[in-house]
């Protein structure tokens, strides 16, 4: 729901989501490019632009190296420093590409996302599953020259732990860590509190490993403010590109790193370009300005359908782990019983709301983790909209209308609730005026209630009302304690005050269980109490759309965001922008500007 | 004079703290802190924890009461240290000085192109006063008035600048002028002075032109109320009767007092000079004052929104001050002793 409001719902979902969260937000549609058959594939291409598919071609030819390409953001990330403060962009643009952490997750291995080395060649988890022992590869260095040592990531993880830091959000997964220390230059060993399967995820895929030598003199406060850390408007990392200059609310532009350790990038330049608008972001992209487009929203979306874009552009459609929700607040007496919940949500038009409000773009699910995952049970469907059963199941739990006044009642208590929406949500007002009527028809008194966000937050976290609507953006690996966990009624996310022992029984044992196959399986079991119990109302999945120039290939959409160094492009932005080049410095002076950036990669411009 | 200004200087004071508290209150109603709006990290699944929580309000501040919140940002503003944007961490001059120049480049350049044209547009219509072109320049401009600059400036850009419509061939693109920004994204570096100049003012032409045509209506009824009232001035009658020419009547004698009520409003638009215009900065895209407030008030960013106000009411205040003194000035009939003339 809150995703409507694109920017700033983007902005407030990860300004305190942890670093991890916020990368994990694209999912993949292309896992089995490779098993189409050319036929297939032509007939793919015919209607990828319908389907929102990535063509095949993007993925065909031999990549070349050179050329620079253009991403559309829709505001400046708050910092680069995303240790700090894990903004969307900040995450997308940074992690990986930029900086690196100690292991990674395998963006292309979607559901799994296997943990992957990176600045660490190989680690080790001791059997009680306590100790982690990571061994640093040797051959890497910062891009200002200095060499990588287990130094760097002990004065990393020294300003994340302090908590005089700004890292309050990721330190929300570290402070699982009781210890760590390096047993040489390039050996550090992690002594944990408890046996969590979400370390590696949360913690040592997620901090990005800063340079001792910039950081390690700095005090915590220093660390976090742009004022007094460079990196945070400039970082030097280790990743495959390095950072070349920021103008605010222009541009920030990025050069290949060609001393990189692993696989080295394709494209000289990588430009993000800051364009809130998303009309005029479609505008510049029609002009050869733009390669990509990264917010296509559901309306503009349908418009394009028949657009002479889709000549240059290709149009992606990406389903990410999310789901939007209506919570039934279970210490209200109407909504205590099961049977009654699934009249509710009997009750709901979901089909007809993902056709008309979600324009169709929108997938249902009824799973709590990321809709791919193995930790979804397959086999439990959407509960069907039937308000003939749900009356059955209403009159069954004794709310039936006994004053005929029209609306249900039972022990003289009538069933009339307020549902809680957002007012940034255009989308959850209208889906509320929708179930208000269906409602009524069926003896339910809803009464709509729309709030500002931060009055929302303050309700929902207070469990003051009735039933809400919101959006969950989740990690493709999750964890669900913090939702549904009775330890989490108070302080917690556990807004609708759910509270099931089995449920609370299984979640603790998953959390020690590092086994994803293991653990998938604990999941499913808690995914049937769920289904059973309806504490929620699973509404829908809501895709990322984007448009990428045709003249990109390599591109793939992952939960872990787009993997820059595979792009790679076919023509130097020729065609339909060199006269505009021309026009504005010519090419001469684009060849300039590049070797500039190269000389002033460590200096931002934007200060 | 000297006393009046004086006295005038310390009314500055109160009415200084009296805004600056109002916008701290409205803001803390509002009940939004970054720490709250952080809070909606949970909707991502995994919200920060209640003990980070508090660090963070104690990071800002926001854990003591809000009388000593409020006395910390007046220290702040009265000592100018200024202190950093919590959005990103950046100095607020900083912030500022980036924003302040293109606004002040905008709003200045429309103002004097509102009061160029108003003024004899006003002359104009007074003078032919009932016929039918002054009708038609009233009707115009009632309609330009009553034109919301947000339709305009989208207006604007869909006809000129998209390229579905209009296109000037010569530019080796779509459309006439630049869809946003201020200056051109690629290779503006290079350019030469001149050539940045030229590209700065091709890219602020539509801004300007929204920015300019409400405050060009409003000030030419002004001019030609001023000059209306003034013709009908016994003075005239006697300038009139003692054989000027009209010309002279006109010039010399009813637009000089004409003018007085003109020149007292350019003090009164000294703030919006730097206020900035949030609507029209949003839909060209530049990064001017306005724009910096919006996203202040969005987080909402204390320090930041106080200062903004902070600035501007006190802007408004000379700007008071200076239209009185202007008035004082261009009409010798005031003189300021120690009360306000209005």
């Amino acid at each position: 729901m809150r995703r409507l409001l694109v920017r700033d719902a983007v902005a407030l979902m990860c300004t305190a989501g942890l670093a991890v969260d916020c990368r994990f937000v694209r999912g993949t549609e292309h896992k089995n490019h490779e098993s189409i058959s050319p036929v297939v594939a032509q007939h793919q291409t015919g209607d990828a632009w319908q389907v929102g598919e990535l063509p095949p071609s993007v993925l065909e030819g031999t990549p070349r190296s050179g050329g620079e390409a253009t991403v559309q953001i829709d505001a400046d990330p708050p910092n680069l420093n995303i240790n700090i403060d894990s903004d969307y962009w900040g995450a997308q643009i940074v992690s990986n590409h930029v900086s690196e952490s100690l292991v990674t997750n395998d963006r292309y291995d979607d559901p799994q996302f296997r943990i992957r080395p990176a600045l660490a060649e190989r680690w080790n988890i001791s059997l009680d599953k306590l100790t982690y022992t990571f061994y640093l590869r040797k051959d890497v260095r910062w891009h200002d020259g200095q060499p990588f040592s287990a130094r760097d990531v002990i004065a990393t993880f020294d300003k994340i732990q302090d908590p005089n830091s700004k890292a309050a959000a990721i330190r929300s997964y570290t402070q699982s860590i009781r210890n760590y220390r390096g047993l040489d230059d390039y050996t550090v060993e992690f002594h944990m509190k408890e046996p969590y399967f979400l370390v590696m995820d949360g913690v040592f895929a997620s901090v990005l490993i800063h340079p001792a030598h910039v950081i390690g003199s700095m005090s915590a406060v220093a660390y976090s403010e742009a004022a007094t850390n460079p990196l945070n408007r400039a970082p030097i990392g280790t990743g495959p590109f390095r950072f070349s200059a920021w103008k605010s609310g222009q541009a920030i532009t990025f050069v290949r790193n060609d001393e990189y350790w692993g696989k080295k990038a394709y494209l000289d330049r990588l430009v993000f370009r800051i364009v809130p608008e998303a009309p005029i972001a479609i505008e510049l992209a029609e002009r050869g300005e733009l390669d990509v487009v990264s917010r296509v929203r559901a309306n503009q979306w349908i418009k394009l359908t028949h657009s002479p874009l889709r000549n240059g552009f290709n149009r992606s459609l990406l389903y990410e782990a999310n789901y939007s929700w209506i919570g039934w607040n279970l210490q209200r007496p109407q909504f205590r019983e099961a049977r009654v919940r699934k009249a509710l949500t009997m009750l709901i038009d979901r089909p007809g709301i993902i056709n008309s409000l979600a324009f169709g773009l929108a997938r249902p699910t009824t799973c709590p983790f990321y809709w791919a995952s193995n930790a979804c049970d397959k086999s439990l469907l959407p509960l069907p909209y039937d308000p003939v059963q749900a009356l059955t199941l209403l009159d069954s739990a004794g709310w039936v209308d006994h004053d005929g006044d029209g609306v249900r009642d039972r022990d003289g208590q009538r069933f009339r609730f307020n549902f809680l929406v957002p007012s940034v949500s255009e989308e959850a007002a209208r889906m509320g005026t929708k179930m208000k009527e269906d409602f009524a028809r069926a003896g339910i008194e809803l009464v709509l209630q729309r709030v500002e966000w931060s009055a929302f937050i303050r309700r929902v976290t207070t469990h003051d009302f009735d039933a809400c609507t919101m959006l969950w953006s989740l990690n493709p690996r999750d964890d669900p304690t913090q939702i549904w966990a009775s330890s989490s009624i108070d302080g917690g996310s556990n807004f609708i005050s759910f509270r099931n022992a089995e449920a609370d029984r299984l979640m603790r044992d998953a959390r020690a269980e590092l086994d994803d196959e293991r653990r998938n399986a604990i999941y499913r079991a808690f995914d049937r109490i769920l289904y059973d119990e309806q504490p929620y109302t699973w509404m829908y999945v809501r895709p990322q759309m984007a448009l990428f120039s045709k003249r990109l290939h390599g591109v793939r959409n992952t939960l872990f965001g787009w993997v820059f160094e595979d792009w790679w492009v076919t023509e130097p932005r020729a065609g339909r922008s060199r006269s505009n080049d021309a026009k504005e410095g010519g090419p001469s002076d684009d060849a300039e500007q590049r070797s500039k950036d190269h000389h002033s990669s460590a200096s931002s411009e934007g200060h | 004079m000297l006393r009046y200004l004086f006295r005038r200087f310390f009314l500055m004071i109160p009415t200084f703290f009296g805004v600056t508290l109002i916008c701290f209150l409205v803001l803390k109603l509002t009940n939004a802190d970054p720490v709250t709006a952080s809070n909606a990290g949970a909707m991502s699944g995994h919200q920060i924890s209640r003990e980070a929580i508090e660090h963070l309000r104690h990071f800002y501040a926001l854990d003591r009461p809000w009388p000593v919140q409020y006395l910390r940002l007046v220290r702040r503003l009265v000592t100018l240290d200024l202190g950093t944007r919590w959005q990103d961490g950046r100095p607020i001059s900083e912030v500022i000085g980036e924003a302040l120049p293109i606004t002040l480049l905008l709003s200045s350049v429309s103002l004097v192109i509102a009061y160029v044209l108003a003024i004899p547009l006003g002359i104009f219509s007074a003078a032919r006063r009932g016929s039918r072109r002054d009708t038609v320049t009233t009707l115009v401009l009632f309609m330009l008035y009553s034109l919301p600059s947000f339709w305009v400036g989208t207006m604007l850009i869909v006809y000129l600048s998209s390229g579905r419509f209009v296109t000037c061939p010569w530019l080796g693109r779509p459309g006439c002028f630049p869809l946003q920004g201020w200056h051109s994204f690629e290779g503006f570096d290079q350019r030469t002075i001149l050539g940045k100049l030229g590209d700065v003012l091709w890219h602020i032409t539509l801004p300007i032109v929204t920015l300019s045509y409400g405050a060009l209506a409003s000030l030419s009824r002004y001019m030609r109320m001023g000059m209306l009232e003034n013709l009908r001035q016994d003075y005239i009658r006697t300038a009139r009767a003692k054989g000027l020419s009209e010309r002279r009547v006109y010039y010399h004698h009813a637009l000089r007092n004409a003018l007085i009520p003109i020149v007292t409003l350019l003090g009164l638009t000294l703030p919006t000079l730097i206020g900035g215009s949030v609507i029209v900065e949003q839909i060209f895209g530049i990064r001017g004052m306005g724009f910096v407030a919006l996203e202040a008030i969005r987080l909402p960013d204390y320090p930041l929104v106080i200062t903004i106000v902070a600035f501007t009411g006190l802007l408004t205040m000379i700007g008071v001050l200076l239209s009185d003194v202007l008035y004082a000035i261009v009409d010798p009939r005031i003189r300021l002793q120690g009360v306000s003339a209005k």
